[in-house]
């Protein structure tokens, strides 16, 4: 392939500070790896409804046929590397839509570059996918990190014309200012360290190779082979690596068996990064992901147990505990996590927890597994016992991270030593976050508090106002954990109030109402009950005075403020009946409730005035004829009136009222 | 203590009453005066102690009621509440203008309800006939029992027919004519609450504060998110003793300030102080107290060490 050395450009990146990016120290470089390459497949699903299928291998090759393919480095490849045989990480995906997109930056249109630019010629273009699982562009620089920097891409993609083509192309990146390079350094002028293969395009540049003769040859060189006729996918080649540099040597060295070999260590890191999403028809935001290494499936059947019961977690916060094996059923809690301010719902996510013990992680007798606190590579040093494990995921359902300690934990109680306290915390992500002009919704606010290495989430400021939903929901999943599992102590705390010592302090350093009590504070209401009240409201009839002649006539001095824009104001005579309902003149002559003459009559009823305009009627009962009903037309009076009414009751035992309606005009 | 049934209903609520009621005049002939109510009950330590009626700031006729010891509670302890009252002029209340015939003969009573515990009690205190026509001194003395006070209570002191003559044709006997004095005591459900709470466990210290919040700005100010917790099981609990109020024991203030000052620091720490202080929390809320405090009572937040110099210039005065 025809070599196109990187020009000096300016702000242009260098081969060594593209290496220096993303120098995540805690994280395994093949643990990166697995999570960025992944990752990148997962994004670049066809079909929802189908699943991704992912495969991650060690292959050997020749070095001699490989390094003739790489115009310009073939001579330094070979002297660098004595060993005939090599080995390369072979990472490949189906089911995904390949490296589509211009071949070349000429060919760009609306200023959409397209996979592969981005994955190959470019660095630091993020995701123009909202959500996506990457967001900084700079994982796939972990590609260069894994071998010598010399990294090929294959691809083959469904054109827009429905054809197929393939495509192939290599980029090395190097740091330039070592003293031995594989780029030939004979130039004076500065170096950048970075390189493309390709095949040549308009003298200068390169871009990927699309001859399907010339791509299998490569291929068949290196030992991967070509996608089939109608299938698409990337494969990604790492080239030279050491794979006894790969496995991490942690600082004990007491290794655990998959330190071993690297096939073992990427099948256990793949479990630990994606088990919510292994093998998983639940899920709900896309493809479910089938991935393999070397060709061996990794499925619910083979996880190790402490993976199995995290993707268990990941169901049961997602679609209920009645979806997980009956196996964890039983230990495993669901709570919701609310937050009462900042989004648009309050369901901020969930969070799933059990106490998990040993036999539940077959960590006894006959399969002797080893502990949580190994598969996860948390050093745990303390013998008798547990710190609690908290997992949180976002849409992608990648695991962020493990946290034994620091704000997701603190507060939890430790377990004995032969018990595992785990927890998953999984966001509502469609919800929105609450802010002044723009909509993101709760996923897109905890991606962009994600660190390039996407390893923790940190609360964002937007718009100069900081914002604590992380915070909040840290705190939120340790009482949730907390409300479950804490002894009795609390509890049994709470029941002695010093109710006499609380309200004398509220006295003293509170206002009157609204504190310490739920839901919020009810207003109370401030008419004083005084025992002769002066209180005059609109539109409200108001007895001034009563007198009683001793003939059983009562009679009632009133006002009342008829407010501008009142039509009608009646006045009804109502009579107290079982069970605190009142009943009118009409009801009570019904032959089924009383049947008898209604009890109360109005005798008269008399103005202080002439008030000009008002229309008054007295009306009767329809069956007795019995006047309880008094009717004034207001026509467009209004202000006070005052008047006298007197009645007459004939049944001692009843209890009369009355009742009074303004009508208004319609406007 | 006898739970009849009064007839009658509030007059101001539209119902027309057909028999004469007390009206402000007749209510001004009679010459009705009282005396402060008085509040009791029985300590631990089988001591009566008086207690005093406070009323409640911007409320009118709403008192609470204060112990000076800061220990009575209506779960705990029976309420005793006497009173004495005269009424000058009872002569009035019978014949022409009064409000029954002058051979019925009246009833005075207590009742209280409330809406919150759904209670209704009536206690007779006295009667009163025509014959009686000098100054009347009436005395009240009831007990309620405890548990059933809860809520805003209201109190009243009414007068009912309590004996009919056979002149009188149009009441019936228990019907209620007028109310002489009524006063509504808040007891609990409204007022504010401060978040203290006691422990008995000789193990633990003598006090502590617990910090469950979440959200400052939203979650409430109560105690399953925020408590002081005092151990009487703790040796030096009874230097708490309060005699005369909270002033009377020095210990006590010393911990409240320094676990105000604790919990003032602790929201400061929370990333949302700033909006604290716009008072952008919402009512009731944990940021609500913290500026209640700081902007009421002027502590000096700038520095932990102003914030608890400050607390205790103000408590001094507080607490006299």
């Amino acid at each position: 392939m025809q070599i196109e050395i990187a020009r000096m450009e300016r702000m242009a990146e260098r081969g060594s500070s593209l290496l220096r990016l993303m120098q995540n120290s805690h994280t395994p470089i093949l643990d990166l790896l697995v999570r960025e390459s992944i990752q990148n497949s997962l994004d670049a699903a066809i079909d929802p409804q189908c699943p991704v299928r992912y495969d991650i291998s060690i292959k050997e090759f020749n070095k001699e046929k490989a390094v003739r393919h790489f115009d310009g480095i073939k001579d330094k490849l070979s002297t660098l590397f004595y060993e005939n045989k090599q080995k390369a990480i072979v990472i490949r995906d189906w089911n995904t839509t390949g490296l589509t997109g211009p071949l070349h930056y000429k060919f760009i249109k609306n200023n959409n570059f397209g996979n592969l630019l981005k994955l190959v010629y470019e660095i630091s273009m993020p995701q123009e996918k909202k959500e996506a699982g990457g967001s900084w562009g700079l994982g796939k620089t972990i590609y260069f990190r894994t071998g010598i920097g010399l990294v090929i891409y294959y691809s083959r993609i469904k054109l827009p014309d429905g054809s197929y083509q393939s495509r192939l192309a290599a980029c090395l990146v190097e740091d330039e200012t070592k003293e031995e390079t594989l780029l030939p350094n004979n130039q004076t002028g500065p170096r950048r360290g970075i390189a493309w293969w390709g095949q040549q395009f308009e003298n200068i540049s390169t871009i990927p190779l699309t001859n399907e003769y010339e791509i299998n040859e490569i291929l068949n060189d290196f030992n991967v082979k070509p996608y089939g006729k109608y299938e698409t996918g990337t494969t990604v080649i790492i080239p030279f690596i050491n794979t006894s540099k790969l496995l991490f040597q942690n600082e004990n060295g007491n290794l655990s068996w998959w330190h071993k070999d690297i096939e073992l260590y990427l099948n256990i890191a793949i479990q630990r990064w994606y088990s919510p999403r292994i093998d998983n028809k639940y899920y709900q935001y896309g493809s479910f992901l089938i991935p393999s290494v070397n060709g061996m499936i990794i499925d619910n059947t083979n996880m190790e147990p402490v993976f199995s019961l995290i993707r268990a977690l990941y169901i049961a916060a997602t679609r209920g505990i009645d979806f997980v094996e009956d196996i964890y059923k039983n230990n495993i809690y669901v709570k919701n996590i609310e937050l009462r301010r900042s989004l648009s719902d309050k369901l901020a996510g969930r969070v799933a927890f059990l106490k998990a013990d040993k036999d539940t992680l077959k960590m006894t007798v006959p399969h002797n597994k080893k502990s949580p606190f190994d598969y996860l590579e948390i050093s745990h040093i303390a013998q008798d016992y547990n710190p609690p494990i908290v997992a949180y995921v976002r849409k992608p359902a990648m695991i962020v991270n493990y946290e034994t300690d620091g704000k997701w934990t603190n507060g939890i109680e430790k377990t004995d030593s032969n018990e595992f306290l785990i927890a998953l915390f999984v966001p509502n992500s469609n919800n929105a976050v609450i802010t002044e002009n723009e909509r993101i919704s709760l996923d897109e606010y905890l991606r962009r508090g994600e660190r390039a290495d996407h390893s923790s989430w940190n609360d964002l400021m937007i718009n100069e106002k900081k914002y604590t939903i992380v915070e909040r929901l840290q705190k939120n999943v340790v009482r949730s954990i907390n409300e479950v599992y804490k002894n009795n102590n609390e509890e049994e705390l709470q029941k002695i109030k010093s109710t006499a010592l609380s309200r004398t302090l509220a006295r003293e350093l509170l206002p009157p109402f609204g504190f310490g009590h739920l839901p919020s504070p009810r207003k109370i209401n401030t008419d004083g009950n005084k025992v002769f009240s002066k209180n005059r409201a609109k539109g409200k009839l108001h007895i001034l005075e009563t007198k009683y002649m001793n003939d059983g006539k009562a009679e009632l001095i009133f006002n009342i403020d008829i407010p501008f824009n009142a039509e009608m104001l009646t006045i009804e005579i109502l009579v107290d009946s079982e069970g605190n309902s009142k009943i009118s003149g009409d009801e009570w002559e019904k032959d089924d409730v009383i049947g008898t003459p209604f009890p109360v009559e109005i005798k008269s009823l008399m103005f202080d005035r002439d008030y000009e305009g008002l229309d008054i009627n007295i009306v009767r009962t329809e069956k007795y004829g019995v006047k309880n009903f008094i009717c004034i037309k207001v026509n467009d009076f209004n202000g006070e009136i005052k008047g006298k009414i007197i009645m007459q009751k004939n049944d001692p035992i009843i209890f009369a009222y009355l009742h009074e309606k303004l009508h208004f005009k319609r406007s | 203590m006898k739970n009849c049934t009064l007839r009658g209903r509030d007059h101001m609520s539209g119902g027309i009453p057909f028999h004469n009621i007390l009206n402000e005049k007749l209510y001004n002939k009679i010459g009705f005066t009282s005396q402060p109510v008085k509040a009791f009950y029985i300590n631990e330590e089988k001591e009566k102690i008086e207690m005093s009626l406070e009323p409640i700031e911007g409320q009118e006729n709403l008192y609470q009621i204060v112990d000076p010891k800061v220990n009575w509670d209506p779960e705990i302890h029976n309420l005793e509440l006497k009173q004495i009252f005269e009424i000058q002029n009872p002569g009035f209340l019978f014949g022409n203008g009064g409000l029954v015939d002058p051979e019925s003969i009246l009833g005075i009573a207590v009742r209280w309800y409330s809406k919150e515990s759904q209670q209704y009690y009536v206690y007779p205190v006295g009667e009163i006939a025509n014959f009686d026509n000098q100054v009347k001194e009436y005395k009240i003395d009831i007990n309620i029992p405890k548990g059933t006070l809860r809520g805003k209570v209201t109190f009243e002191l009414v007068l009912y027919l309590k004996y009919l003559s056979s002149h009188t044709t149009n009441i019936v006997p228990g019907t209620i004519l007028g109310v002489l004095e009524n006063i509504q005591i808040l007891f609990d459900g409204e007022s504010s609450i401060f978040p203290i709470v006691e422990t008995n466990d000789p193990s633990k210290p003598l006090w502590w504060v617990v910090c469950n919040f979440d959200d400052p700005l939203s979650d409430p100010f109560g105690d399953e998110n925020i408590k002081i917790v005092i151990n009487s099981g703790h040796r030096h609990y009874k230097n708490i003793k309060i005699e005369k109020g909270i002033g009377s024991s020095p210990l006590l203030v010393e911990i409240l300030a320094s676990a105000l000052q604790l919990i003032i620091e602790k929201v400061k720490s929370t990333g949302e102080w700033e909006q604290i202080l716009r008072n952008e929390s919402e009512p009731g809320s944990i940021g609500e107290a913290v500026y209640y405090f700081i902007n009421t009572f002027g502590w000096d937040y700038s520095t932990p060490e102003s914030l608890a110099r400050s607390i205790r210039e103000d408590f001094d005065q507080r607490f006299k």
